[in-house]
């Protein structure tokens, strides 16, 4: 055989060879937050005041972190970098960098800019994917990996999968950070964060608090309400919001529906239900049964088109061509270029009301791994964007997010310091500190309950003409067929 | 006589620099192909959700085949798979039928010497274009067009020009959506199998149609009689791969709805494995059921598959065939009983 023809064989072996490997790689994007030389300073091996003397990062943001900074400094003193404490920690401190999984890259990366002004760490982020429901699978495999990491951030809708299994994740005092420490959060955000056995392994940096925003024009036009607390009181429970539905459905000669989507009632409905959805084995149909009931209803009497989905292009429309009153959003729907934005908010003639029942909307906490090791940086980090009130309130201004902290946000509230544009100026976190507040979590959620809070809307929507038995029906059959472990 | 050296020559085996080059090949295919077939195999004799390590021998199969098993959702799950199992085989007839209808005919047309079609590359190109789109495209494509609410287009049309009063639910409706996931298919690949047809007539001799032509056969004949026999293999061909194809059949399925859920009306087996596989974490997903519905449809492609090829297989070779093994029988027999029959 010729050089050549070998040289040209080998190489194409080489080529199928390593393009079996290609798919195996990758994906995975790392950002360093830290603008300072960090790995000199994080190698110390003392936990705490470390690099004190480094000058601080510039503020980059606007003339409204000014008050923040008024506030970091009136209890830390420094001006930036040493000020933040760990907590007694219990797992090694071997690493110098800080690493975060996450998906939520958009909001870590706000996190790390208001974080390097009070700390000149080494962290970086881990991006596994870009939506919850991708990474709830991603992070098993890079969890198993035995690539770095140090906390993971996990959604809502699947946290318990990951904070009931001590193989995934570390309790939050292995931190030396204990339920005490949030005595400020919104109850229901702990409730989430703590495991079967009552150990608290997550902890959330914010509370994804909503609300019934509202096209104020249409209010006007139709039920004559011209303020935000005229319309709380009109729908302040449900049998008001049925009421209104209707008086808008007659004035409107059924032009303009109370609700977007069934989407949404459902998101308000069964967050704050107090009843759970699996006990023991069993599958329980309470709650399901009176959403079905009222939802029916509403699909009868028109106050909510059931063809609309979340999502969707009517889902905008709907709000662009004034069709319906208003949509239930979580707090992350009302910022710059969300949801709100995007459905018509842009004049700002809407306004957001608690309305008839507290409810939050996703969210997201940080998860220790039991593979930490930046222990003592991990604690800072929890602790600055979960218990330190004046962090908290720098990043809620910054980031337009709702902080999980009630001296922050009632610190934000009084001094009047945010208001949102879309909103005609209203602050949303005054409308949203009170449905945070109010937000009441059930004794027994399972990790069940995503799915089948999920495929209950799904059986709903599919079959909303059938009886509401034959509705349950089909969602217990479906339920059951998805998850072998519950029972009828 | 050839010397020592010319025989030890003749000995030397290049074999192990074949196989030395195939080995990387051939690792690679086992660790990332063989295994996971075997693994797949394996999966479909545990359990599903938290007794995912469990070995439950043939409960999956029966929940999914019989509806009889451990779990007490089994009939539910045997529906669910049933009703994959029928859309799969309803969305294959669905698109394979008119596919294979409107390539025959194409494929005729253009390879037709008398009927001289002008711009006939053209017309190839343009017909060929919709199999280079991804799937991906063409779902969020046909999804803008045919939205469900009088926002979109085709509804939005149909409407202004009075043809319905409300919008057809191109999308979610469970009989509308299937017929369009069955058009959509068709689209996308009637102008690749033209191809292969084609490529199959142009292969028949043209002296037969000639010859039909000159014994004053006319085209249907010449269709029935010349073309169709002699493109059988490219037939079975076709229908095999298209079959295997349709068995498999997930992305349009999948990627066709509205919202964040995939519809449950246009669910197929693929699509079932993919969900029970990748439902949640790990302790939520269902293992067994996935595996074993994989091994299921692997069953059925198979048994399928040698049905299509049993029909199809040349009978007149066959009949040759057992002829001349008859007369090799007849000559052994009369060379036993010695002498020749002159």
């Amino acid at each position: 055989m010729s050089k050549l023809t070998r040289t040209l064989a080998l190489l194409a072996s080489i080529a199928v060879v390593s393009s079996a490997f290609v798919a195996c790689g990758g994906g995975n994007e790392t950002t360093s937050s830290s603008a300072a030389p960090a790995a000199e300073n994080s190698s110390s091996a003392a936990p705490a005041e470390e690099g004190g003397d480094s000058s601080a990062a510039p503020a980059e943001e606007g003339g409204d972190s000014s008050a923040a900074e008024e506030g970091g400094n009136e209890e830390g003193g420094a001006e930036a970098g040493g000020e933040l404490e760990a907590g007694a920690v219990n797992l090694p401190d071997t690493d110098d960098t800080l690493t975060i999984v996450c998906w939520t890259d958009a909001d870590l990366a706000n996190m790390f800019d208001v974080y390097a002004n009070h700390s000149d760490a080494n962290v970086v982020y881990q991006n596994c994917g870009d939506n919850g429901a991708d990474a709830a699978v991603k992070y098993a495999t890079y969890l198993n990996s035995g690539d770095d990491v140090d906390l993971f951030v996990a959604e809502a809708g699947w946290i318990l999968n990951y904070i009931n299994d001590n193989s995934m994740s570390a309790p939050l005092s292995d931190l030396g950070i204990t339920t005490a420490d949030y005595a400020d959060a919104y109850q229901y955000t702990v409730e989430i964060g703590t495991d079967n056995d009552g150990v608290l392994k997550a902890a959330s940096w914010q509370a994804a608090a909503g609300g019934y925003a509202y096209n104020t024009a249409l209010a006007e036009e139709y039920l004559g309400v011209t303020s935000a607390e005229d319309m709380q009181a009109k729908i302040s429970d449900w049998a008001g919001f049925e009421a209104t539905a209707a008086e808008l459905k007659e004035k409107s000669e059924g032009k303009v529906t109370m609700a977007a989507t069934i989407g949404g009632l459902w998101q308000a409905f069964s967050t704050a239900k107090n009843a759970a959805w699996v006990d023991g084995t069993a599958i329980q149909t309470d709650v399901a049964k009176e959403f079905t009931d009222m939802v029916k209803g509403y699909v009868d009497n028109g106050y909510v088109n059931p063809k609309v989905e979340q999502w969707t292009t009517d889902w905008t429309n709907v709000g662009l061509q004034g069709e319906t009153l208003g949509y239930f959003y979580s707090t992350w729907c009302l910022g710059e270029g969300a949801q709100l934005e995007q459905h018509g908010g842009t004049d700002g003639n809407w306004n957001i009301v608690v309305g008839p029942q507290e409810f939050f909307w996703g969210g997201s906490w940080l998860c220790v791994s039991p593979n930490c090791n930046t222990a003592s940086e991990a604690s800072k980090f929890v602790k600055a964007f979960t218990t330190d009130a004046s962090i908290m309130e720098e990043y809620a201004l910054y980031s337009g997010d709702f902080t999980n902290n009630k001296v922050a946000m009632d610190k934000i509230v009084a001094d009047g310091s945010n208001s949102n544009p879309l909103l005609g100026g209203q602050d949303q976190f005054a409308v949203l500190s009170d449905v945070a507040a109010g937000i009441k979590m059930s004794d027994s959620i399972t990790k069940y309950d995503q799915n089948l809070k999920d495929t209950f809307l799904d059986v709903l929507k599919k079959n909303i003409d059938s009886s509401t038995d034959d509705i349950i029906s089909a969602f217990t059959t479906q339920a059951l067929a998805d998850n072998p472990d519950l029972t009828a | 006589m050839a010397s020592a050296a010319q025989s030890r020559i003749k000995s030397i085996s290049y074999a192990k620099y074949g196989y030395m080059f195939i080995a990387p090949f051939f690792l690679v295919y086992c660790f990332f192909q063989i295994w996971p077939l075997i693994y797949t195999f394996i999966l479909s004799f545990k359990g599903n959700q938290a007794n995912n390590a469990q070995f439950v021998g043939l409960d999956n199969y029966s929940q999914i085949l019989f509806g009889t098993g451990s779990s007490e959702g089994a009939s539910a799950v045997h529906e669910e798979f049933a009703r994959a199992l029928g859309n799969t085989f309803v969305l294959w007839f669905g698109n394979f039928i008119p596919q294979i209808l409107l390539s025959l005919l194409l494929a005729v047309w253009f390879t037709d010497a008398k009927v001289k079609l002008p711009g006939k590359g053209f017309f190839k190109i343009v017909m060929y274009m919709p199999n280079i789109i991804t799937a991906a495209s063409v779902a969020a494509l046909y999804v803008n067009l045919f939205g469900d609410s009088k926002y979109y287009f085709v509804n939005a049309t149909l409407m202004k020009l009075g043809m319905i009063t409300d919008p057809v639910e191109f999308v979610a409706g469970p009989t509308a959506s299937k017929v369009m996931v069955m058009f959509i298919q068709t689209w996308l690949w009637f102008g690749n199998t033209m191809i292969m047809l084609m490529s199959g007539i142009m292969g028949i001799s043209p002296s037969l149609f000639e010859a039909a032509d000159i014994d004053g056969a006319n085209s249907t004949q010449q269709f029935f009689n010349i073309t169709l026999p002699l493109l059988q293999p490219i037939m079975v061909y076709t229908l095999v791969t298209s079959m295997i194809g349709g068995l498999q059949m997930f992305d349009l399925p999948y990627l066709y709805h509205n919202g964040a859920n995939f519809s449950k009306q246009l669910e197929t087996v693929a699509v079932y494995i993919y969900y029970n596989f990748n439902k949640g974490t790990v302790d939520q997903a269902n293992y067994g059921y996935a595996g074993a519905a994989s091994i299921v449809i692997f069953a059925i492609t198979a048994i399928l598959g040698s049905i299509t090829f049993y029909m199809n297989r040349d009978k007149d070779a066959i009949a040759k065939k057992k002829q001349r093994k008859k007369a090799e029988k007849q000559m052994k027999a009369k060379m036993k009983q010695g002498g020749l029959s002159i």
